[in-house]
């Protein structure tokens, strides 16, 4: 007994060393070569599906924008529209019922990978897709609203042209039209069970089909996980094909050896740069394993560095050896909303006086490492066109602060530090609760450095950490008092309705409570102008008006950190979303 | 013993239940809501003048489609001013103003009946077309019927309602919406009318049947359907086998490997008390103990693995290498990376086992049997590891009980800092999410292993001291 025991844990103990030995030697045999061409992009976390109507993570996006092209895109380099299967950009007429009329043409070279033809009636699917009720893809369905038709041509018969019906005229129709990944019906409908519905159908009286059967057994094929993520079923019209997916770890798409677009020969823009043989996209959650995992050349491309990691970069000398390091500005701004439909903040002098507070300039410098621009409005400062020059930031002015909030009738009568004020016939303290996202530390630090400032003057704030999901609650239900958060943009035209029409105060974006009848039809201006000459004036117009209000401090517009291998010495960064066109890179020889 | 044993599998049953029961109360209860997050994942800034309407129904049809609308128990237990269907009110911020209203009037007759008016009013003002001449008086309008359908206070609704009076009175554009305005002040001194206050000191019973949250999701559970992830839409089984397969794997070999260090060196250490080795491990393993795995786990890969100095592991993940890689290559490649978080996940549990193998061992070594042994002249080792070995296995066995749903929880943190995608990172992703399919199968898998550990525990314990026995009789 002794002895069996005695040897039990002896074998044990050597198998132990035995095992760790193994891993040792396995150690050192599992380095690989791989292809210089290959580009390896670093993600925070696995995108959430690859389904290319339904997906919601902007990971997601960018991975899907080179399996899945639309008619247009956004060039990259000059934010402008460009086409990809379409001919050219569409020719847009405004019908007399006051609606429009969009027509695009498909190249004549785009196929699918079978070789059939990419036609209207494909465009007409993916339509019909995405306003198919069940499909998953609520956040997505009121973009496409406003097409109630599509107009095909018989005669003389031409399959690549088609029109779209719109019973409005808005801004962002033609990027929203432009924008859909077309999907081959062969693949997401085999049984063409969409078949028997038309486009008018599926908008006018989509609650009257929901239950029909064929509807159903669509969106439940269309929403299960293999369209998800599964081989086969991941196939759309751009230059890559989906290889592999391993959850948590990386996704893997490749180069299709005979892609239509090579054969293009007019109107090719970066969509058609597409170089790289293989794109594999590695989940690292990890920020400080990731640094890591790039400097042993892990990965090739990494985002999204945080600032103090960024200007550390330079210290190491493997990196400086293989990486260049960018700083493009991002396409979002940061701001502090005031609810201003409280009585305290409801005196825009009041408002007034808390954006004299804020030493932006000192916390670019502080805080973000320098890596941030000023802006004095919801359009960023490299929008050269609609960016109203002739404001100049809020300055740092703790006197002019105080004068201001004199004149609104702020004054310490009791002598306890704190300035006063009688409100509804009460006496109150001016207290700001000023709420961020717990975990944010930079926006803790600029909110200290706030809380500072106002204890100068007399205000005395409160900083309260909350959690996520009761951060968003509080500031969609007004339940707040300050709060600091950040808007991310796209390079389409603005729509402010979202943020700071009154219209969106219940249900929508406007937290801070802006908006008078004169902001109101400004928005709503804005967004039927197509003139872009008129529409930048309007636009400059609007962002005095906020500059008076001061509904948001607005802040900085950050920059956005990234690193790229040298070896793709024809890489560039763009303002743009990831910030790069990936797949375009080139891998020189000498590295 | 086998009568025990099935008797322990009885009280699973009810235990489970009790469990199942707590876990789905506190999180229906919890802040957030599902519906809201996934609709919000994105906003959207398109919605045009039905805007409003097209996001109630997507709210409304998403929550019917996850079943959130149904009620939440096979029945209530509430006050008789309560409506039996206010579960049906799908808005939480009305939900609450209509029930206060109920606690004060208890007449839900009519104050169901001031809600719809109230609704009507909010619909019909969005009706309106739109004219900058009573743009500001529409919105205003707006705001103050958004408000009245979550206003419970009597003074607060009077002072809505008349200003919305003054506003219809001189707005020639809304004479059409006045029915909807004196409708809602009617049916509002009408709930004043008919206060029937007294209701709410009567208890009452309300059964729902069958068709509730809570039983959807129990009859799906036992038939092995464990709903939609709300996150990612893939099939909870689905995303929780992914997850489940690294973390096991993970987890047994590090169970394996610090019983396997911990025994030897904790019997070691009470056998030599008070030496100087004793004294060493000791020390190093409480130096260990007290250093944090996500520091350790941070400097062992800044410094090994290929960033500015030494590049000997990899920095992140489970190997690269397809599916159809040859086995033996990929087990490899897969230990290879598992070495950095394996030793992480490990190391605090050596000091904490080796303490309680060497108190344990301590205990016995000075009781008269092992006297009597050594007097025999049994020789040291026999004396060490077949009398007193044994008999001090008890605190371990104690421990062994939590292994079992240790097995599947895993660590957030060396998951996060490896990139590993193992339930660690899932449970924290889920909970955050409020992805309650995942939080609600993870907490009965837990439950179930935690009850199959004690039940492990409590068997080992009898084979290894004849002394505990679970027959009735003595031995």
């Amino acid at each position: 007994m002794y002895n069996n025991s005695m040897r039990a844990v002896k074998i044990a103990g050597s198998a132990a060393i035995l095992s760790m030995t193994c891993l040792f030697i396995a150690s050192c045999s599992s380095k690989k070569e791989k292809d210089p061409g290959e580009v390896i992009v670093h993600n925070l976390s696995d995108p959430d599906m690859l389904n290319p109507i339904n997906y919601q993570s902007a990971d997601a996006g960018y991975i899907l924008s080179h399996m899945y092209i639309g008619l247009l895109g956004i060039d990259f380099r000059t934010l402008q529209l460009v086409p990809i299967l379409a001919e050219s950009r569409p020719v847009i007429e405004k019908t007399p019922e006051g609606g429009m009329k969009i027509t695009y043409r498909i190249r004549d070279e785009a196929t699918w990978d079978d070789g059939s033809p990419i036609t209207a009636k494909d465009v007409e699917f993916t339509l019909k897709v995405i306003k198919c009720p069940k499909v998953d893809n609520q956040n997505n369905k009121p973009y496409y609203e406003f097409i109630r038709k599509m107009l095909f041509y018989e005669d003389p018969k031409d399959t690549r042209k088609f029109t779209f019906l719109c019973k409005d005229v808005y801004i962002l129709a033609e990027i929203s039209s432009g924008d859909l990944s077309v999907l081959q019906r062969k693949i997401y409908d085999p049984k063409n069970l969409l078949g028997d519905f038309s486009i008018e159908q599926l908008t006018d009286s989509a609650s009257q089909i929901t239950e029909n059967p064929k509807i159903t057994e669509f969106a439940k094929d269309f929403n299960s996980e293999k369209y998800q993520r599964e081989k086969g079923f991941i196939a759309g019209a751009g230059a890559y094909e989906f290889v592999e997916w391993q959850t948590g770890q990386k996704i893997v798409i490749k180069r299709k050896d005979k892609w239509w677009g090579d054969n293009v020969k007019n109107n090719r823009n970066i969509y058609f740069e597409n170089h790289a043989p293989k794109l594999i996209y590695q989940t690292i959650n990890d920020q400080t394993t990731a640094l890591v995992a790039l400097k042993a050349g892990n990965i090739d491309v990494m985002h999204g560095i945080k600032s103090k990691d960024f200007v550390e970069l330079d210290k190491s000398e493997k990196f400086k050896t293989n990486f260049n390091p960018y700083s493009p500005p991002m396409l979002a701004y940061s701001y502090l909303g005031i609810n201003t439909r409280l009585p305290k903040f409801s005196d825009k002098k009041v408002r007034q006086a808390l954006a004299h507070l804020v030493d932006v300039d000192k916390i670019i410098q502080k805080i973000q490492y320098g890596l941030a621009v000023r802006t004095v409005g919801p359009i960023l400062p490299s929008d050269k066109k609609e960016y109203n020059t002739d404001l100049s930031p809020y300055t740092f002015d703790t006197e002019l602060a105080k004068k201001l909030l004199t004149e609104a009738g702020w004054k310490d009568s009791n002598g306890d530090g704190v300035l006063d004020k009688m409100i509804d016939g009460k006496l109150e303290n001016f207290t700001i609760d000023f709420s961020y996202n717990a975990g944010n530390d930079e926006r803790k630090a600029v909110i200290l450095m706030f809380q500072e400032e106002a204890r100068k003057v007399g205000i005395q704030v409160n900083v309260m950490a909350q959690e996520w999901s009761k951060y968003l609650d509080n500031q969609k239900n007004h339940k707040f008092e300050m709060f600091y958060g950040s808007w991310i943009h796209s390079p389409s035209p603005s729509d402010h309705k979202q943020i700071f029409h009154t219209e969106s105060y219940n249900g929508g974006s406007n937290y801070v409570g802006f908006g008078n009848p004169s902001s109101d039809a400004l928005i709503d201006s804005i967004r039927v102008e197509l003139d872009e000459e008129r529409r930048a004036a309007m636009n400059k117009r609007f962002q005095a008006m906020l500059y008076e209000e001061v509904p948001y401090i607005f802040m900085t517009c950050p920059k956005e950190k990234i690193a790229i291998h040298k070896r793709f010495t024809n890489a560039e960064v763009y303002e743009m979303r990831p910030g790069y066109w990936e797949s375009g890179f080139k891998a020189s020889e000498k590295y | 013993m086998l009568k025990y044993i099935l008797k322990r599998v009885l009280i699973f049953v009810p235990t489970l239940f009790a469990i199942s029961l707590l876990t789905f109360i506190i999180s229906l209860n919890a802040p957030g809501d599902p519906v809201d997050m996934m609709l919000n994942q994105s906003n959207s800034g398109q919605g045009q003048s039905a805007q409003k309407l097209a996001t109630e129904k997507a709210y409304i049809s998403l929550k019917h489609k996850l079943g959130l609308d149904l009620p939440i128990f096979y029945f209530s237990f509430s006050n008789a001013s309560l409506p039996d269907t206010m579960y049906r009110i799908v808005k939480a911020q009305h939900r609450y103003a209509l029930e206060r209203m109920c606690d004060e009037y208890g007449n839900w007759e009519s104050i169901s009946a001031y809600y719809l008016t109230v609704r009507n009013l909010d619909m019909s003002l969005y009706s309106v077309p739109k004219d900058s001449s009573i743009a500001l008086d529409l919105q205003r309008s707006k705001d103050f019927a958004a408000s009245l359908l979550e206003t419970y206070d009597q003074l607060k609704t009077n002072v809505i309602l008349s200003n919305l009076e003054y506003i219809f009175s001189n707005t020639p554009a809304f004479a059409s919406l006045n029915v909807y305005l004196q409708a809602a002040r009617s049916s509002y001194e009408e709930i004043q009318k008919n206060k029937s206050s007294y209701r709410k000191y009567i208890p009452r019973l309300q059964f729902y049947g069958f068709n509730n949250q809570y039983h959807n999701w129990i009859v799906n559970f036992i038939h092995g359907d464990f709903g939609i992830s709300y996150q990612d839409k893939r099939p909870v089984a689905s995303v929780i086998w992914d997850a489940v397969r690294w973390t096991m794997l993970i987890s047994s070999l590090s169970i394996l490997l610090s019983y396997i260090v911990s025994i030897p060196v904790g019997v070691k250490s009470a056998v030599k008390k008070g030496t100087r080795s004793d004294r060493v491990t000791t020390t190093g393993l409480f130096m260990l103990y007290s250093m944090p795995p996500f520091w350790i786990a941070t400097m062992l890969i800044m410094f090994f693995c290929g960033g500015d100095y030494f590049d000997w592991f990899p920095a992140f993940g489970l190997g690269t290498l397809p599916d159809d890689a040859p086995l033996m290559q990929r087990l490899t490649d897969t230990s290879y990376h598992l070495i950095l978080p394996l030793f992480c996940w490990t190391y605090t549990s050596f000091a904490f086992l080796s303490r309680q193998m060497r108190g344990g061992v301590l205990n016995v070594i000075g009781q008269d049997y092992i006297r009597t042994a050594r007097a025999k002249g049994v020789p040291e080792k026999q004396v060490v590891w077949r009398h007193a070995f044994r008999n001090s296995l008890l605190p371990i066995i104690t421990m062994f009980a939590n292994i079992f749903p240790l097995v599947i929880s895993g660590s957030f943190i060396i998951e996060w800092i490896f990139s590993i995608p193992g339930m660690g990172k899932i449970t924290l992703e889920a909970l955050i999410a409020r992805n309650y399919p995942i939080v609600f199968t993870e907490m009965m898998f837990a439950a179930i292993l935690t009850l199959i550990g004690t039940l492990v525990a409590d068997i080992l314990y009898a084979a290894v001291d004849p002394r505990i026995s679970f027959s009735g009789k003595s031995v």
